[in-house]
């Protein structure tokens, strides 16, 4: 198992061991290594927030296909090595854990899970002597779209989100008009941007826009404006699984029967009870679909993991981020900007990854592309498929 | 410098490390130019562009704010709509100053703080408004309030983004003064250090041409003194030891030259004082041969001489013939006479007999003419014997001479031919002294056929007085021996006839011979000549050869002024 380090302490960890001595030391140390010991392992970063549902298996998904490479010889004769740090969700805390993995002798950066992260720690990577990729398993908002040469993605944006709740909306539900209550980062003003946009190009309306950051106390207000206006004929929830359980909640305390929609951020929220019954969630991938390749990743995950739940979507991303750069590495070497230009190369000029997730291939700005986004919605427990992507 | 590199090469060398030097200054130059150029532009940029940033979204968070006060204050859905798209824009802003170049974590942790306090007042606002509309007055004033301490917050932190920024501009600028400064020094120790090293190599390079060429004027001065041994060529340019080496073939072929010619005129010398012996040689010679001339001329003129007094004789025993042959047809008629008389007058015996007396007479002179004429025969054997010496010596001088002529080659042609024709006279006095021999042979012979009748007779008319009484008794004894006398007598006619006949011969031998003798003479002469000549051109030979000497020991006086 990889060591997961805190933000803080890896940042002035590094900070401490970033100065001329330390690569003194360490050009001194690998060539007493490398004349007498194994060669070192190439190391891929890892970030994301480890303590929150939906960045807690992205290590154990990450480790187990690194695993896998090793268990078949490693790379170039070198084993790989996964360096993990917890960000914490937290903007500054990306922000530090980015300047410590561009400052370490990892190759590339999975990471970060939130939008918010990703957006305040990309410029961090793809800044300075040597910046170091990151691709990120599910950071999703549109503001990430071309936002560096050194940023990729492995999942849809929220344009996809958007678009395909709000086709869901209008043509599989008949929806006419909505409340929008949205996390005032960039996902949830992502989603909110382009669900707004495809519904009312649909001719559908957005009767309340609602920004939060405290569901517990910002969205009573608004679910007080819906329920009194009684416009609303659905309401979508942009935000994450934990904060829309909350909003569900005083909704359904209010006698809000509304139907509700939301994006990947929900994804769990099946997990959380009744008050999850009925939510339509858009996903880019879902363990629970059957095919093959999911099938036989589920099979060695519990085999592996038997005490873990099921991995979620920036886990299989994360994996499957893994074995791409297993790819570009085995092709291209450890060098970090030959490795940069051999993963923009993915589904351009080079073939694109077959992975746990589906296709994964890059744009030109570093989105994934031509992913689909599917709507499964929260029946029994369980997420079930009511939109094929 | 290495050695051996051609002058070119060298020159090539000096000037490709001036110029690498040059453009390694002008690259290091243009490129630390270049990169404080970008790092100032960055600079500058960034701060241009962050100020521009900052100072919009100062504008739109308090455009955003005023806005949100007057949806407060008086509601209004075209209110709503402009403070969503200025929400937008402001995020918009807020994502363009991360993505702004040379923002370290600590301005991402400031844009974090301003987003997070943006993101509050925004949500503070709407709830404010939300609860506005819901009537919730106090509520509403409470999250207005919110939402401005958010706003003040906002603000305040993008001041200290701009001071964050300002700061780092700063530093920035100041880092970029330390740059220039640094780059500066660099630049002069690379200035410095090019201009040390240019020098350094101008110097090498100078002081690696200077020095070869030096000593290749010095060994063409040498050479141009005489001193022609082989200059060092060792650790010159490639162009100066092609020219030292081509100077060095050229001494050497001047010194085998002076070599060949030394030997030359060594052996020219040695020539010339063969060929001056030669000559004195071939004088001494000339000499010998004149003087041979000049015996055989004198022999030729003995023989001339000798020749004439035998012709003489001749003519005289041709006349001595001439008169037995008429004596004897004298006898001959008187024998008949007598005959005819003793028989028909034996008183004529007497007078017979006197006549007998004069015969008997004249038969003793006739004797005595024999023996003349014998002692002329044998004289003119002597003559011949003397002709054949001559001519064995003239063989001996020709083959002498043609001796000397072949030692002296080609100056010996005409001394050649005078050998040839001393041979040639030779081999005539040998022809002619056999001619002389074979006549005087028949000669002799026929003198004492002649002397011994002669004898006979004589011996017969000395008892005619013993016998004269006897005479008229032996008439025709007498008869009969003058008959015998009679026949003898014809014998001697035809004796004397033939000894005429040889006579005659032997004259026209003799007249050849003197012709020859002549010849031989006159050739004595030209060879005489031919000797002269051959002796004056045996000095000038000499001469030759003298001058040939001296000028081959000038030669090699002139040689010993070279070193080789």
């Amino acid at each position: 198992m990889p060591t997961i380090r805190p933000a803080a302490a890896a940042s002035a960890e590094d900070r401490q061991a970033a100065g001329p001595f330390r690569h003194l030391c360490l050009a001194i140390g690998i060539g007493l290594l490398g004349a007498c010991a194994d060669p070192p392992p190439i190391v891929i970063g890892l970030s994301g927030p480890f303590a929150n549902p939906a960045g807690a298996t992205m290590v154990q998904a990450a480790q187990l296909a690194i695993d896998e490479i090793n268990a078949a010889g490693g790379l170039r004769g070198r084993r790989l090595e996964l360096a993990a740090y917890d960000d914490h969700g937290n903007s500054d805390s990306a922000v530090a854990v980015a300047g410590t993995l561009r400052a370490s002798t990892a190759v590339a950066v999975i990471g970060h899970v939130w939008s918010s992260t990703t957006l305040a720690a990309a410029p961090i990577y793809g800044s300075g002597q040597n910046p170091i990729a990151v691709v990120t398993p599910s950071s999703s908002a549109p503001e990430l779209t071309a936002l560096g040469p050194h940023l990729f993605r492995a999942c849809p944006t929220d344009l996809e989100h958007g678009r395909a709740l709000a086709d869901w909306a209008w043509a599989g539900l008949g929806i006419q008009r909505v409340a929008v209550l949205y996390f005032n980062d960039g996902y949830g003003r992502g989603i909110k941007g382009a669900f707004a946009a495809t519904f009312e190009r649909r001719g559908g309306s957005i009767v309340g826009a609602f920004p939060f950051l405290d569901p517990g106390t910002d969205v009573a207000p608004y679910l007080d404006l819906v329920a009194r206006d009684g416009q609303a004929q659905a309401l979508v929830v942009a935000g994450s699984r934990e904060e829309a359980r909350i909003i569900l909640e005083q909704a359904r305390a209010r006698g809000i029967a509304l139907p509700v929609l939301g994006g990947d951020g929900l994804e769990g929220l099946e997990g959380d009870g009744p008050v999850g019954e009925g939510v339509f969630i858009s996903n880019a991938w879902l363990p629970t679909e059957d095919q093959p390749r999911i099938q036989k990743f589920l099979s060695t995950w519990r085999l592996r993991y038997p005490e873990l739940p099921l991995p979620n979507q920036p886990a299989a991303a994360s994996y499957d981020i893994v074995h791409l750069l297993a790819v570009a590495i085995r092709e291209v070497g450890t060098d970090r900007q030959r490795l940069r230009a051999a993963i923009a190369a993915v589904g351009q000029t080079t073939a694109s990854y077959e992975g746990v997730t589906g296709t994964i291939g890059f744009t030109d700005q570093g989105d994934l592309a031509g992913r689909s986004v599917g709507i499964a919605v929260v029946r029994g427990g369980r997420l079930e498929r009511v939109v094929i992507r | 410098m290495r050695g051996g590199t051609s002058l070119r090469g060298r020159l090539a060398a000096t000037m490709a490390l001036l110029l690498a030097l040059v453009l390694v200054l002008a690259v290091v130059s243009a490129t630390a130019m270049s990169n404080l150029d970008r790092a100032t532009t960055e600079a500058v940029g960034s701060l241009v562009d962050g100020g521009r940033l900052r100072a919009a979204m100062t504008d739109a968070i308090t455009l955003q704010i005023r806005l949100a006060d007057r949806e407060l204050s008086q509601p209004g859905p075209d209110d709503q709509i402009a403070l969503s798209a200025l929400t937008d824009s402001t995020h918009q802003l807020h994502r363009q100053l991360r993505l702004l170049k040379g923002q370290g974590p600590e301005d991402q942790a400031q844009l974090n703080r301003i987003s997070e306090a943006q993101a509050r007042m925004e949500v503070a606002y709407a709830t404010a408004m939300a609860w506005q509309a819901l009537g919730e007055l106090e509520r509403a004033a409470a999250a207005e309030s919110r939402a401005d301490a958010e706003a003040a917050l906002v603000l305040n932190e993008v001041r200290k983004l701009s001071g964050l920024q300002w700061s780092r501009a700063l530093t920035q600028a100041d880092d970029l003064r330390k740059t220039a400064a640094r780059l500066r020094t660099v630049l002069w120790a690379l200035f410095f250090l090019a201009l040390v090293i240019g020098v350094t190599s101008a110097w090498r390079t100078i002081r690696s041409v200077d020095g070869p060429l030096a000593r290749l004027v010095a060994a063409t001065q040498r050479f141009s003194a005489g001193d022609l041994r082989a200059a060092d060529l060792s650790g010159m340019p490639a162009e100066l030891a092609a020219l030292g080496s081509a100077m060095n073939t050229m001494g050497g072929r001047i010194r085998h030259l002076l070599a060949a010619i030394a030997q030359e005129s060594r052996e020219i010398g040695t020539s010339a004082s063969d060929f001056s012996a030669m000559s004195e040689e071939l004088a001494a010679t000339s000499g010998q041969v004149s003087e041979a001339m000049v015996l055989m001329t004198q022999a030729a003129d003995s023989q001339v001489n000798a020749l004439r007094e035998a012709d003489i004789r001749l003519g005289e025993l041709r006349e001595s013939g001439s008169a037995t042959l008429r004596a004897a047809q004298r006898v001959t008629a008187v024998a008949e006479s007598i005959a005819t008389m003793a028989d028909d007058h034996r008183d004529h015996v007497l007078a017979a007999s006197a006549t007998l007396l004069t015969l008997r007479e004249t038969v003793r002179t006739s004797a005595i003419e024999v023996r003349e004429a014998t002692k002329q025969a044998d004289r003119l054997g002597g003559i011949v014997e003397r002709d054949r010496q001559l001519a064995t010596k003239l063989g001996v001088l020709a083959v002498n001479t043609s001796i000397e002529a072949a030692r002296a080659g080609t100056h010996g042609q005409g001394v050649a031919a005078v050998a040839e024709e001393i041979r040639l006279l030779g081999e005539l006095c040998e022809s002619v002294a056999e001619e002389g021999d074979r006549a005087v042979a028949a000669l002799q012979r026929q003198v004492h056929a002649t002397a011994a009748t002669l004898e006979t007779g004589t011996n017969t008319v000395l008892g005619i007085e013993a016998t004269a009484d006897r005479a008229a008794t032996a008439l025709a004894e007498i008869a009969k021996g003058i008959a015998e006398a009679n026949r003898v007598a014809g014998r001697v006619v035809q004796d004397a006839a033939a000894a005429r006949q040889g006579i005659a011969a032997m004259l026209e031998y003799t007249a050849a011979v003197s012709r020859a003798a002549s010849e031989h003479a006159e050739t004595g002469d030209s060879v005489s000549a031919a000797a002269e000549e051959q002796a004056a051109a045996t000095e000038e030979m000499a001469t030759a050869a003298a001058r040939l000497n001296d000028a081959a020991q000038r030669l090699t006086g002139l040689l010993d002024g070279f070193r080789t």
